[in-house]
């Protein structure tokens, strides 16, 4: 303790320089720095990409990159305003691509789970752009959203959207000892990482096949009783790697119970079980808000009442 | 003794030094912004006073809170929220019988800030929504905000801790009539739906609507019930009439001045229903029966 002491009168005025630069700038400590799904962002005036002779798109950091420039411009020219949307998803899945919140597009994915879209008709306006996946079951990916502001006669393009696989488990809950099946679509033939969150996370692996999808059988004998989460990423090459898939609960029990198959929706949101969070669903919420006694499917927070938690749930989950 | 101080004062540093570790994202908070172009303004003068989420980089899903000024000093001539990064309003931003704006919205998969793509590597606030104040007589006074609530976009709703500075605006004893106009070039938007649900209005026929336009923002929405009279309406909207035969008229008009209408077709009434064939056949068979009895009563 007392080498410690002289430690501290020795380095008094570094240790103060820290205190005070992180009282400062505390997001340098707090900040999302595990961002290894480089969505590129760039942007140009014109018709033509001034970036595609001159060896292809800034590969970007971390988070997203901008850059572009400009060309000489006639003002009598109308130059379109184009979106365009590039990245990986699951071979042959639906892609959906939301503008504010309503879906604007959907295209499908190549055998090699490869997609790209455009759309243009824009104003000089910022908008919210969401996209997200569907595999062959209907299961949906995690959300990727950018709101990003267009300028009239500029073409944006979005690349490097790489898609959380999905996921799902045959049991809500799994007698101790046996095996719980975790299953989803990714990329073919990659590395997909499963977690397995309980009071440590216990992290495995398993490989995509030709069509994406992937198996594992996890062993709970190794899991505490009680209630436990699941969730997946496949990873690319070294440098991307997706986000997490959002968790999905079990239980490790004393009985096996099969996932209730007629169950609404996998959605948190899905008041009407459309198999989609969106304007009926909102408006439905709408109606209860500050209300009394709303009905226990609506009240997602299970607070007793209709809030803005309850609405940022079901914005999370949002499909359009 | 000297020693004892500085032991002391290294100990306080290792002790803030940790709470920031453990505890500093809870500090972590994001910010609404009002902003106006200046600060000082003559009378009867309209400014605009700009309410912006800076969320310093987390992502946001949900807002909620209180505008809060003095209506002896200012006037609030309207809210323009054409613009917000707001896709939707649980309560639209609207001036209360307390002179509170309150408003409160969503963000479908959140929101970390606006993406300039000539500058990806910086993201701006975004806009909730624009207030065009009037000052009424020379003052000193704040547009205050207040209490703000963020959810983060993390499936949970958690609730982020939200700070917000006043505006200090001065109105000084000039008198200015200058008034900012809102023009708009396009028409709105609008997305409609009839449906049916249990849970909404006890399965009963209700409209739902989603009415925007990014320029000037939505001014009003207005329902026609076959001969009933035009009605604002917001959504969700109990029909009033639940037959459906009735066609319906949805005017939507926009800040600009600019409108649209869109019509939806009554259920037409089906003349060859079941009850209806039933009657029919029963009053051919009728006629033909009688028609015999005339004979058989003729031909005696």
């Amino acid at each position: 303790m007392l080498r410690m002491n002289n430690l501290f009168l020795k380095y008094n005025r570094i240790f103060l320089f820290f205190v005070i630069f992180f009282i400062c700038f505390p997001q340098i400590l707090f900040s999302y720095t595990t961002d290894l799904h480089p969505v590129t962002i760039t942007a140009y005036v014109g018709m033509e990409d001034p970036n595609a002779g001159g060896g292809g798109n800034n590969p970007g950091g971390g988070g997203s990159s901008g850059g572009g420039g400009g060309i000489g411009l006639d003002p009598n020219i109308n130059l379109p305003t184009i979106v365009n949307f590039s990245g990986m998803a699951y071979p042959l899945s639906k892609v959906y691509i939301l503008k504010d919140g309503n879906i604007a597009v959907t295209t499908i994915a190549d055998p090699a789970a490869n997609f790209s879209v455009s759309f243009s008709g824009l104003n000089t306006n910022t908008y919210t752009f969401s996209v997200y996946g569907e595999d062959s079951s209907g299961r949906k990916s995690s959300f990727f959203s950018f709101p990003i502001y267009i300028t009239l006669g500029t073409t944006v393009n979005i690349g490097n959207i790489f898609l959380s696989p999905t996921i799902d488990i045959d049991k809500s809950e799994v007698k101790k000892g046996d095996n719980l099946v975790i299953f989803g679509q990714s990329i073919p033939k990659k590395e997909i990482v499963i977690s397995v969150h309980s009071d440590q996370e216990l992290f495995y692996k398993s490989t995509s096949n030709n069509m994406g999808g992937y198996l594992y059988n996890l062993d709970t004998s190794v899991l505490e009783i009680g209630k436990h989460q699941t969730k997946s990423k496949s990873i690319l090459n070294e440098s991307q790697i997706s986000q997490y898939t959002t968790p999905l609960n079990f239980i490790v029990g004393t009985e096996n119970k099969l996932k209730d198959k007629v169950e609404c929706s996998l959605l948190r949101g899905d008041l009407n079980c459309d198999n989609h969070v969106n304007l009926i669903d909102f408006s439905i919420m709408a109606y209860w808000y500050k209300k009394q006694n709303p009905p226990p499917k609506i009240d997602l927070s299970s607070d007793g009442k209709i809030s803005l938690v309850d609405f940022s749930i079901m914005a999370f989950n949002w499909t359009g | 003794m000297k020693k004892f101080f500085i032991n002391k004062i290294n100990k306080l540093i290792i002790l803030t030094l940790f709470l920031l570790l453990g505890f500093g994202h809870l500090a972590h908070a994001s910010n609404l912004k009002i902003e106006a172009s200046k600060n000082s303004f003559d009378m009867e003068e309209e400014f605009y006073v700009d309410f912006s989420l800076d969320t310093e980089g987390l992502s946001v899903n949900g807002v909620e809170g209180s505008i809060k000024f003095n209506n002896e000093n200012l006037s609030l001539v309207r809210i323009e929220e054409g613009k917000s990064v707001v896709s939707l309003w649980v309560e639209k931003p609207e001036i209360t019988a307390e002179n509170t704006i309150k408003f409160s919205g969503i963000i479908p998969n959140g929101f970390d800030g606006v993406i300039d793509p000539f500058n990806g590597s910086y993201k701006k606030p975004g806009l909730l929504f624009r207030a065009i104040f009037k000052g009424l007589k020379e003052s000193s006074s704040a547009i205050s905000a207040f209490p703000i609530n963020t959810t983060l976009n993390d499936g949970m709703g958690t609730l982020v801790q939200t700070t917000s500075f006043d505006l200090s605006i001065n109105i000084t004893n000039n008198t200015n009539s200058h008034i900012i106009k809102n023009t708009s070039d396009t028409p709105p938007e609008l997305d409609f739906q009839i449906i049916q649900n249990s849970d909404l209005y006890a399965g009963k026929y209700v409209l739902i609507f989603q009415a925007k336009d990014k320029e000037a923002g939505i001014a009003s929405v207005k329902i026609k019930e076959g001969g009933r009279k035009w009605v604002e309406i917001e959504s969700p909207y109990l029909l009033k009439d639940q037959s459906r035969h009735n066609s319906i008229s949805i005017l939507t008009t926009n800040y600009g001045g600019i409108s649209i209408i869109k019509n939806i077709d009554g259920i037409p009434y089906k003349i060859f229903n079941k009850f209806n064939l039933l009657l029919l056949l029963g009053v051919i068979g009728l006629f033909i029966l009688l028609r015999k009895i005339y004979k058989i009563k003729h031909d005696k």
